[in-house]
């Protein structure tokens, strides 16, 4: 029997089968000019019922085409998918047609662009009652009724005018808002929010992630967010997934990935973002070099190029193995991972590279 | 929107103000008068037949007097060259079966053609792909002066499936409805592939996916319309081509329609039949571009009049 | 990572065009449509040299026969010099020979033009079968008149066809001689139906001339009944000089100053094959689609170089200079080089009535005016330009609404208009199509030059104190060389196909009154021709499949190009 271990509000940590996605040794490749494109090359993970799952990595890292592997949203060819993606008993990737009554019904997904992802041709009625319909029966006037009543929850004003506006009519925040609002209002038992936020101002960020927090509290809904930012993760996550270039590296609570990251690239990732509990001073250290390109992935460890601890085993390719209670990672070192030598504070570093000199004489300025 | 309908309406009649107006002078700049094709005809049957279109009053007066006819009772004035017929009856008699023409053929191209490109799109890259696309390649290369005459050598002449001139049973109408179309079909597939294919990319198509709806609906519901907005927006200059095509199709299939009828005051330079056909066709594109912009506007909200 | 991409420029820009061109030829469409091009448009030019017949040249006798047809025919010319005082009645020619059911087509040229008086023709009948006379029952008069009876030249270039059989020339009684005065070279074509004559007595059934030229030259062709069919002709009259035959002296004739009475010249049977087969009227259809090509191509290139010139002189102009107070000046000087390009065109062309001119001036002046006026904000320059252009600007925003209303009809519209209005010549055939085309260019070229300026290497030129000038040839017009490539390739075609879409519907451009028959027209001649059952077919399909097969051509050798050029393309394999 798999379970999943996790952290209690107290710290604790728990053993849970209560499964609700088993996703395992995913593949997706791309058949391009290039050659192959390993998008996502042998991904496992676990999503427990009510849970909130992070996925992190760098953009390119293969997030994206995980989610639409799983929901068999990728188009085959170029793609091609195989691997299990176990949904309450049932295999995604073998139901063939039969998806569509779990897609938007069951599990929901919030892509990241809300400017481009919802359809500036029809109605914000047309398209929140459709799924409504389809999923849940409802009649055309009851859907409306319904739709209005999550446009209202998900904080429009107005929303028995706005939602028959089009999507042009909106602001990013509040398309971003009508996108949940459409996810959700089927009341799926998972929801997928690639980078939500990403595409919206700092200040609308957290509002937005605030409403999904909420809701997901007062449905119980399972999550799986997935972002390049670790502080939305750690700011909503119980536990986190870290893709390295369409591998997981590792996978840990998120209190014991922030704390004691595990895993190089994890580290890396940490100690490239300024910090809000951190001091002003701490030093940011940027990961060197370029993801790799996924056509023509190095042998053994695809982070060996850019891993300041890299060494000779690390011409074999390491695999996901358990490491410590309630964590695993795919690296060969023994121990953790050493801190890299900074090159700057944060302070510095958001001030921008022009000032970072402050004995510089400054150049006149046209 | 209403009120932008409004003002292009309220435009209209100046537009066709000044086509008369071009078109008037335009005739009458034009070396030698309309009947001095008929020589030797004693100068006291000229001062008659002169007399008799008005021909004698200064410039101004008959202008005058053509723009009040035009103006107050629709009446475009005599032919000059086939005795005993008003313009009006002439247009009356040919725009019917023009409109007939043009609209056979706006079915033709527009069933094909964006049922070719909507497949097409679906099953990118597919021997339907290529195959329909290398047709529209040939299909909009090819005048349809030359694709005509051909369907009536095959067809009509070799193996007598339909007929070579007239317009009366279907029979007639199918070749000269696919000939004018044709092209029109050929733009209106690439179109909607590449509309759709660029709609199909979008993120909303994946949204619409990931809502669980049937690719059917995905397609006719989320891409259509958007896809289809290049072909609507062709439908403007589109209709331009096809009145040009269509001076081509009716000589072919001898079809006594408007274009015969322009084409014939054309080349016996009867102005006055030249005057009021351009001005019909004036007219019609004028209309027709109002709708077509009115019917853009509604397929894309983004877009917006005033 | 700095000087690596300066180099890879400098490598490219060097290698641009050889870049592109390699690029071309991997494109196998494009490929073909270069050969295609090539082959059609040099056919095209070297018909007159390798094809042996006379696109004009009617062969009734043979009418429609499909390709492949080999037409054995008796052809022969005979040019008879004569003395000076010959008496007009003294020197006749007898053309004997004529079989059953055959149709004969004699020419008559007499040299010198102004020596010829008069020509009598006389047409005897059968002394054998004298109810079986010939039946004359068209000929051919260089003339402008319709009937023999008033037969007086005016125009000895334009020819007039009888179609009235002549009663007079049957029958017993002598017919009654015609004169055509002199004053210039005539050609009178004679046909016979020889269908009402059997195979007669030869010495009594003959066509006779009579004229008092220096020299006469008489051509027939026939169709020969076999390989040693010959036409005999008999010539008498005094003091011939010399008698050529098909440009061979002709034995027992050398003697200058002799006396004939009679004589017999034996004709020679030859084998014509007509590749594409004839037409009704028997003219080789290749000669005439090669034919129609020459029209069809240079219409398409001199409309497509007249607006490519002006086009890229004005677009390159303006755009360099768009923000300075000299373009308005350059603009005008614009204008007035497509009018002056256009003026030389009518002159050359020679076809220009007022009206044309009038055409011309109204097309061509607005259009660089408004293109003047229209512009950027900055066009005309702040102070000086805006004040020169405000009456310029007052009549251009007239002729503005003008040319809008017009452009509401589709441009072929207003071609068929100005056709009519000004006369179907060359001249106003050009000048409508043209003057949009050369428009489009302008605009392109001008569009192209504006993004050009602002790149580096201008700016260095600048700063090393080229002059404009210098800049505008050594550096802009060579980087814009491309754009106008592509678009001249796709012009041509646009263009053809434009004057072949009015030929088709029979606004033919006339010259010297006679319609100018590119492919549109030879199209629309096969479509008529056509008979129940699919026969004649070869009188459509080729003139079609030449012209689609151009078409094709040019346009994939202009996509080709397009591709080859793309700038995003640039580096990539
Ligand atoms: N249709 C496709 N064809 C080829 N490569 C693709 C396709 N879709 C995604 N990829 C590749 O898959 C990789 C992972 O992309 P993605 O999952 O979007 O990354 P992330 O979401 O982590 O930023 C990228 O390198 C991308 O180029
Ligand atoms: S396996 Fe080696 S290269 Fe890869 S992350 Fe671990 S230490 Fe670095
Ligand atoms: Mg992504």
């Amino acid at each position: 029997m798999t379970f999943v271990e996790r952290r209690t509000s107290s710290g604790r940590l728990e053993r849970s089968t209560d499964i609700l996605l088993d996703v395992r040794d995913l593949h997706c490749h791309f058949k391009t000019d290039d050659g192959i494109v390993k998008a996502v090359d042998g991904v496992t993970f676990q999503v427990l019922r009510g849970e909130s799952l992070g996925i992190v990595g760098e953009s390119g890292s293969g997030k994206t085409v995980t989610n639409m592997a799983m929901m068999g949203l990728v188009p085959t060819p170029p793609g091609k998918v195989w691997g299990e993606a176990i949904f309450d008993g049932q295999d995604l990737l073998r139901l063939g047609d039969g998806i569509r009554k779990i897609r938007g019904r069951r599990v929901a997904t919030i892509f990241q662009d809300p400017m481009t992802s919802l359809n500036p041709f029809l109605r914000i009625e047309r398209q929140m009652t459709e799924g409504l319909q389809l999923h849940l029966g409802l009649s055309r006037g009851d859907a409306r009724k319904r739709a209005v009543e999550w446009l209202e929850k998900v904080g429009i004003p107005n929303p028995g005018k706005r939602i028959f506006q089009y999507p042009h009519e909106f602001s990013g925040g509040m398309r971003q808002r009508v996108m949940i609002a459409m996810a959700l209002s089927t009341e799926p038992e998972l929801l997928i929010a690639d980078e939500p936020t990403t595409a919206l101002d700092v200040t609308i960020q957290a509002q937005i992630l605030e409403l999904i927090g909420d809701l997901q509290r007062e449905l119980g809904t399972a999550v799986i967010m997935i972002t390049h930012d670790l502080g939305v993760v750690a700011g909503m996550c119980e536990r986190v997934v870290v893709m390295y270039a369409g591998r997981i590296v590792e996978e840990a609570t998120a209190p014991d990935l922030f704390g004691d990251p595990a895993h190089p690239y994890t580290l890396g990732l940490l100690t490239s973002v300024p910090r809000l509990d951190e001091t002003v001073d701490a030093r940011l250290i940027p990961i060197e070099g370029q993801p790799p390109n996924l056509a023509h992935l190095p042998e053994g460890c695809a982070f060996a190029p850019r891993c300041a601890s890299s060494f000779d085993r690390c011409s074999d390719e390491p695999r996901l193995e358990d490491w410590a209670p309630g964590r695993r990672r795919a690296c060969w070192l023994a121990g953790k991972p050493e801190a890299p030598r900074p090159v700057g504070t944060a302070s510095e570093r958001l001030r921008g590279p022009d000032e970072t000199d402050a004995t510089k004489p400054a150049e006149a300025s046209p | 929107m209403l009120r932008y309908i409004l003002r292009r309406l309220l435009g209209l009649p100046v537009v066709l103000l000044i086509l008369v107006t071009i078109t008037f002078f335009l005739a009458r700049v034009a070396p030698g008068g309309p009947f001095s094709a008929d020589k030797n005809v004693p100068p006291e049957i000229k001062a008659n037949i002169e007399a008799k279109y008005h021909l004698d009053k200064p410039l101004h007066v008959q202008y005058g007097r053509y723009l009040r006819d035009v103006v107050t009772r629709g009446d475009l004035g005599p032919s000059f060259k086939h005795k005993d017929q008003t313009v009006n009856e002439i247009i009356e008699r040919g725009l019917p079966v023009s409109f007939q023409l043009g609209f056979l053929a706006a079915i033709f191209a527009v069933t094909f053609g964006v049922s070719a490109g909507v497949i097409a799109s679906i099953r990118q890259n597919s021997w339907f792909d290529y195959g329909s696309m290398s047709v529209a390649v040939l299909g909009m290369t090819i005048p349809n002066f030359v694709v005509g005459p051909i369907l009536v050598l095959l067809f009509a002449r070799y193996w007598k499936v339909f007929n070579v001139a007239g317009w009366e049973e279907l029979k007639d109408m199918v070749l000269p409805a696919i000939t004018l179309g044709l092209p029109f079909a050929a733009r209106i597939a690439r179109l909607t592939r590449a509309g759709m294919l660029e709609i199909v990319g979008q993120d909303f198509i994946r949204t619409a996916r990931a809502k669980g709806l049937a690719e059917r609906v995905v397609i006719v519901r989320h891409a259509l319309k958007g896809g289809l907005l290049p072909v609507v927006s062709f439908l403007g200059p589109g209709l331009s081509y096809m009145m040009v095509g269509s001076l081509v199709v009716e000589r072919i299939f001898r079809i006594p329609g408007l274009g015969q009828e322009f084409i014939e005051s054309a080349l016996n330079r009867d102005y006055t039949l030249v005057n009021g056909t351009v001005l019909v066709y004036g007219v019609i594109l004028v209309v027709m571009n109002l709708i077509v912009d009115v019917v853009y506007g509604y397929l894309d909200p983004r877009i917006r009049y005033d | 990572m700095t000087d690596a991409p300066e180099k890879a420029n400098a490598v490219k820009s060097r290698g641009l065009w050889a870049d592109a061109l390699r690029r071309l030829f991997k494109n196998w469409m494009a490929v073909f449509g270069l050969i295609v091009v090539i082959l059609v448009s040099s056919t095209s030019i070297l018909a007159d040299w390798i094809i042996p017949f006379d696109p004009s040249y009617q062969q009734r006798w043979v009418g429609a026969k499909p390709p492949g047809h080999e037409q054995l025919s008796v052809t022969n010319e005979v040019r008879v010099t004569v003395g000076s005082e010959t008496d007009p009645r003294n020197l006749s020619t007898f053309l004997e020979g004529f079989g059953p059911d055959e149709t004969h087509e004699i020419s008559l040229v007499a040299h010198p033009p102004r020596e010829l008086e008069e020509i009598w023709i006389k047409i005897y009948k059968s002394r054998k079968y004298p109810d079986r006379a010939p039946k004359v029952r068209e000929i051919f008069f260089p003339t402008r008149r319709e009937t023999l009876d008033e037969l007086a030249i005016t125009d000895p270039l334009h020819t007039l066809r009888v179609t009235d059989p002549l009663p007079k020339a049957i029958g017993d009684e002598e017919p009654e001689p015609f004169e055509l005065p002199g004053g210039a070279t005539f050609r009178v074509k004679k046909k016979i139906d020889a269908s009402l004559l059997p195979l007669v007595d030869p010495e009594r059934t003959a066509i006779e001339w009579f004229g008092t030229s220096a020299k006469l030259i008489l051509q027939w062709e026939r169709p020969a009944r076999s390989e040693n069919d010959v036409v005999r002709i008999f010539l008498r009259g005094r003091r011939i000089e010399k008698i050529l035959m098909n440009g061979e002296p002709v034995e027992g004739f050398s003697a200058p100053g002799r006396d004939i009475e009679e004589a017999t010249l034996d004709g020679e049977p030859m084998v014509h094959t007509h590749l594409f087969g004839t037409d009704d009227v028997g003219r080789d259809v290749l000669s005439r689609v090669l034919k129609g090509g020459q029209i069809s191509l240079a219409v398409g290139l001199i409309a497509t170089l007249v607006s490519v010139t002006i086009g890229v002189a004005v677009g390159a102009t303006s755009g360099f200079l768009s923000d300075s107070q000299v373009s308005s000046a350059s603009m005008l000087a614009g204008a007035a080089a497509t009018m002056a390009a256009c003026g030389i065109a009518g002159v050359a062309i020679g076809g220009s009535t007022p009206g044309a001119i009038a055409a011309i001036v109204v097309l061509v002046l607005f259009v660089p005016t408004s293109f003047v006026c229209r512009g950027e904000r900055g066009l005309l320059g702040p102070s000086i330009g805006r004040l020169l252009a405000s009456p310029l600007t007052t009549v251009d925003g007239l002729l503005m609404r003008f040319v809008d209303i017009i452009y509401t009809l589709p441009y072929m519209f207003v071609v068929i208009l100005l056709m009519v209005v000004f006369g179907r010549n060359l001249f106003v055939l050009f000048a409508a199509l043209g003057a949009v085309q050369w428009l489009t260019m302008a605009r392109i070229v001008r569009g192209q030059t504006l993004s050009l300026k602002r790149k580096e290497f201008v700016d260095a030129a600048e700063v090393s104190g080229a002059s404009n000038f210098s800049i505008i040839f050594n550096h802009i017009v060579p980087n814009v060389l491309g754009v106008v490539a592509v678009y001249t390739t796709l012009t041509i075609p646009a263009v053809i196909l434009q004057e072949s879409f009015l030929a088709f519907i029979g606004l033919t451009v006339q010259v010297d009154g006679e319609a100018v028959e590119s492919w549109g027209a030879l199209i629309n001649y096969g479509l008529n021709q056509l008979e129940d059952g699919g026969g004649r077919s070869w009188l459509l399909l080729i003139p079609a499949a030449f012209m689609s097969v151009t078409l094709f051509g040019l346009n994939f050798l202009g996509d080709g190009l397009r591709d080859a050029l793309d700038p995003r393309m640039r580096g990539k394999s």
